[in-house]
C-alpha cells in the first residue's frame, strides 16, 4: 500500500509539470536581464509631478534623467544595484514608487527569460522527443520480443528455430554497437542522406532512429527474458489446449496480463536515456542537436556558453532531478507490483 | 572441440558483424558525399566493393594513442569506484546510522556525465588539470556507475552474510567478515568485471568535453564531423574505433562468463 501511494505521489510530480507546461509562454522574456536564483525584479516608476516640487540632489536628478529619458516606469532588479541607496531615497521621497515585478526562483537564463519556466517548457519537449523513441522502440521490441520468446520458441520445427537465431544473432550486433556508436552514426546519416534541415525534424528523425534500432533491441532482449520466465507456466499451455489462437494468447495472456510492468519500466528507462542524450547531442562541443527548441540540452549547452554563474548548472540539475524520479517511478511499480 | 570451435566463430562473427554494419553505413554515405578527386576508390564498382570489405588496419597507429588514453581513464575509474563502493558498501552494511548519507550520496551520483563538467568549468573555467583524473572522477561519481557498483556489493554482502556457514562462524566466535571474506572478494570481482564496459562507454562520451583528452570517444567524434563539414573518407578510422570498441566489450564479457562458470557463481 505504502509502495502504491509512493507510486502515485512520484507519478504525479512529471505528469504535473508536463501539464503545467502548457501554460508557459516561451516568448515571455524580461528584456535580456540576467538574473541569479531567488532573484526579482521591480518596477520603478518616475513620479515627475511630485518631483517638481522636492528638493533632490544633482547626483539624484542625473540618475533620473539617465534612467527614465524614455520612459516613465523602467524594470529594475534592485537587489546588489549600485544605486540602491539613490533609490531608496528617492522612494522615501515618493518621486519613485517601487513595485514587485517577478520572482525568479531559479533565477532567468542569458535571454531574460525566467529559468523555472524554461525548464518546465524544456521538460515537455524532452518528453515530446523521448515519447517518439518509446513507441517505435516499444513496437518494434514487442514485435521481435514476442516472435524470439514465444510464436519462433513454441514450435519445435527446425527452421523456426533457425530464424530465432538468426535474429537472435541480430539483435545481439545491434545492442553491442556502443549507444554513442549508434547516435553518432545516425546523426550522420540524418545530415548527409536524409538531409533534414529543420533542427526539430533533426532530433525526431535521430531519436526515432534510436528508438527503431537500439532500444527496441534492448527492449526485445527484456521481453524475451520475461515471456521465457513464464513460458512454462501452465495457463499458457492451458489456454493452447482450449483452442485459443495464438493471436488471443499474445494480447490477453502475454501482453496484457504481464508484459505491463517490463513495457512500462523500459519506456521509463528509455525516456530517461533520451534525455540525458539529447543533453549529450545538443552540448556545444559536439553540437548534434536541437539548438533553437527550448530543451533540457540547448538550456545546458546556452548557459555554458553565455553565463559564468551558478546558473550554468541548474539546467542539469533539474534535468537530473526529472531523472531520478523516472528513476524511481520504476522501483516504486515493481515494488508495488511484488 | 566442435563447441570450443562453434563459440570461437559466433565470437568472431559477434565482433565483425556489427563493425562491418557501421562500416558498410559509413561507406554508403562517402559513396553519396563529393570526396573529390583525392579519392580513387570511387572510381569503379570493383574498387568501391575491395573499400568495403579489406579495411586499411595498419594505416591507424595514431589510434593506438587514443585507445591508451580511453583504456587509461576507464580503469582509473573503474578502480577508484571499486575502492569508493567497497568502502560505501562496508560502511552501509556494518552502521545502519550511515545508510541514509550513503544512500544520499548514491542518489547525487546519478545525475549526467556532464554535470561533473560544468561544475569543475564553473570552479575553474577552462583550466581543469589533469584532465585524466578529473574526467575518470566524473565517470565515477556523475554517471551512476558508483551507484550501481555499491548496490551490487550490498547485495552480495546481504547474501553471503546470511548463509549458513558464516552464521555458524559467527555463533564459533569468528568475524563475519573473516569467514565471508574469501567468497566476498570473488563476488565482488565478478560484479566489477561485469561492470566494467559501462565505464568504457561512459569515459567516450566525457572524452567529447575534455577537449585536450584525445581519446577514442573524441577522435571518433572529429571524423564523423570531418565527414559531414569536409566530405572527407573517414571509413577506415571510424571502422577500426567501432571494431576496438566492440572488442574491448566483447573480452569483458568473455571474461566475467569465464569467470562465472570457473568460479560458479550464483
Amino acid at each position: 500500500m505504502i509502495a502504491k501511494i509512493k507510486f502515485y505521489i512520484l507519478l504525479f510530480i512529471p505528469i504535473t509539470i508536463f501539464i503545467s507546461s502548457f501554460f508557459i509562454n516561451e516568448k515571455t522574456n524580461t528584456k535580456g536581464r540576467y538574473l541569479s536564483p531567488l532573484k526579482s525584479l521591480h518596477e520603478l516608476t518616475y513620479e515627475k509631478n511630485i518631483a517638481e516640487g522636492t528638493k533632490i540632489s544633482k547626483k539624484e536628478e542625473k540618475w533620473l534623467k539617465k534612467k527614465f529619458r524614455k520612459k516613465d516606469s523602467i524594470i529594475m532588479n534592485i537587489d546588489n544595484n549600485r544605486d540602491i541607496k539613490k533609490i531608496m531615497s528617492l522612494v522615501n521621497k515618493d518621486i519613485i514608487t517601487l513595485k514587485p515585478y517577478s520572482y525568479h526562483i531559479l533565477g532567468t537564463d542569458h535571454l531574460g527569460r525566467d529559468l523555472f519556466q524554461m525548464l518546465i517548457l524544456a521538460t515537455k519537449n524532452n518528453f515530446i522527443l523521448s515519447l517518439i523513441a518509446v513507441i517505435l522502440s516499444i513496437t518494434m521490441g514487442t514485435i521481435i520480443g514476442i516472435l524470439q520468446g514465444y510464436v519462433l520458441n513454441r514450435d519445435t520445427a527446425r527452421y523456426y528455430q533457425k530464424i530465432r537465431s538468426g535474429i537472435r544473432f541480430m539483435v545481439r550486433s545491434i545492442t553491442s554497437i556502443p549507444m554513442l556508436v549508434w547516435l553518432l552514426i545516425i546523426v550522420l546519416f540524418n545530415e548527409i542522406i536524409l538531409d533534414v534541415q529543420d533542427d526539430l525534424m533533426k532530433s525526431v528523425w535521430t531519436f526515432g532512429l534510436m528508438g527503431f534500432f537500439y532500444y527496441s533491441s534492448i527492449l526485445s532482449e527484456a521481453i524475451e527474458e520475461h515471456i521465457l520466465s513464464i513460458k512454462d507456466l501452465e495457463f499458457l499451455s492451458a489456454s493452447e489446449l482450449m483452442g485459443l489462437s495464438k493471436w488471443k494468447i499474445i494480447i490477453h495472456h502475454i501482453i496484457r496480463t504481464n508484459l505491463g510492468i517490463v513495457l512500462f519500466s523500459q519506456s521509463l528507462m528509455v525516456i530517461v536515456q533520451t534525455i540525458m542524450l539529447e543533453i549529450t547531442i545538443s552540448f556545444s562541443y559536439i553540437n548534434f542537436g536541437l539548438s533553437n527548441v527550448v530543451s533540457y540540452g540547448t538550456l545546458v549547452s546556452q548557459m555554458f556558453k553565455n553565463s559564468g554563474s551558478m546558473n550554468m548548472i541548474i539546467p542539469i540539475i533539474f534535468a537530473g532531478f526529472i531523472c531520478s524520479i523516472l528513476n524511481w517511478i520504476i522501483k516504486t511499480f515493481k515494488e508495488a507490483r511484488v | 572441440m566442435n563447441k570450443q570451435f562453434s563459440t570461437f566463430i559466433n565470437n568472431v562473427l559477434l565482433l565483425l558483424v556489427p563493425a562491418y554494419f557501421i562500416r558498410f553505413i559509413i561507406w554508403f554515405i562517402t559513396l553519396k558525399i563529393n570526396t573529390g578527386p583525392e579519392v580513387i576508390w570511387k572510381e569503379s564498382s570493383y574498387s568501391a566493393l575491395k573499400k568495403l570489405i579489406i579495411p586499411n588496419i595498419f594505416a591507424q597507429d595514431h589510434l593506438l594513442y587514443g585507445l591508451l588514453i580511453t583504456f587509461s581513464i576507464t580503469i582509473s575509474a573503474w578502480l577508484l569506484c571499486i575502492m569508493l563502493s567497497s568502502f560505501l558498501s562496508s560502511l552501509s552494511f556494518s552502521f545502519k546510522i550511515v545508510r541514509v548519507p550513503v544512500g544520499i550520496i548514491l542518489w547525487l551520483s546519478n545525475f549526467h556525465l556532464f554535470f561533473g563538467f560544468l561544475f569543475l568549468f564553473f570552479l575553474w573555467g577552462e583550466n581543469i588539470e589533469p584532465d585524466w583524473l578529473w574526467a575518470a572522477l566524473i565517470v565515477v561519481l556523475c554517471n551512476g556507475s558508483l551507484q550501481s557498483m555499491t548496490k551490487k556489493f550490498i547485495e552480495q554482502m546481504d547474501q553471503i552474510f546470511t548463509k549458513r556457514y558464516v552464521l555458524f562462524a559467527e555463533s564459533q566466535g569468528i568475524s563475519k567478515w573473516r569467514a565471508g571474506i574469501k567468497e566476498l572478494s570473488v563476488k565482488i570481482i565478478y560484479c566489477s568485471i561485469e561492470l566494467l564496459p559501462f565505464f568504457l562507454l561512459s569515459t567516450i562520451i566525457i572524452e567529447l568535453v575534455f577537449e585536450r583528452l584525445r581519446g577514442l570517444g573524441s577522435i571518433l567524434l572529429d571524423n564523423i564531423k570531418n565527414i559531414i563539414d569536409n566530405s572527407y573518407d573517414r571509413i577506415d578510422e571510424i571502422f577500426m574505433i567501432v571494431l576496438l570498441l566492440i572488442a574491448i566489450v566483447r573480452i569483458i564479457k568473455l571474461i566475467s562468463d569465464w569467470l562465472e562458470s570457473e568460479l560458479k557463481i550464483n
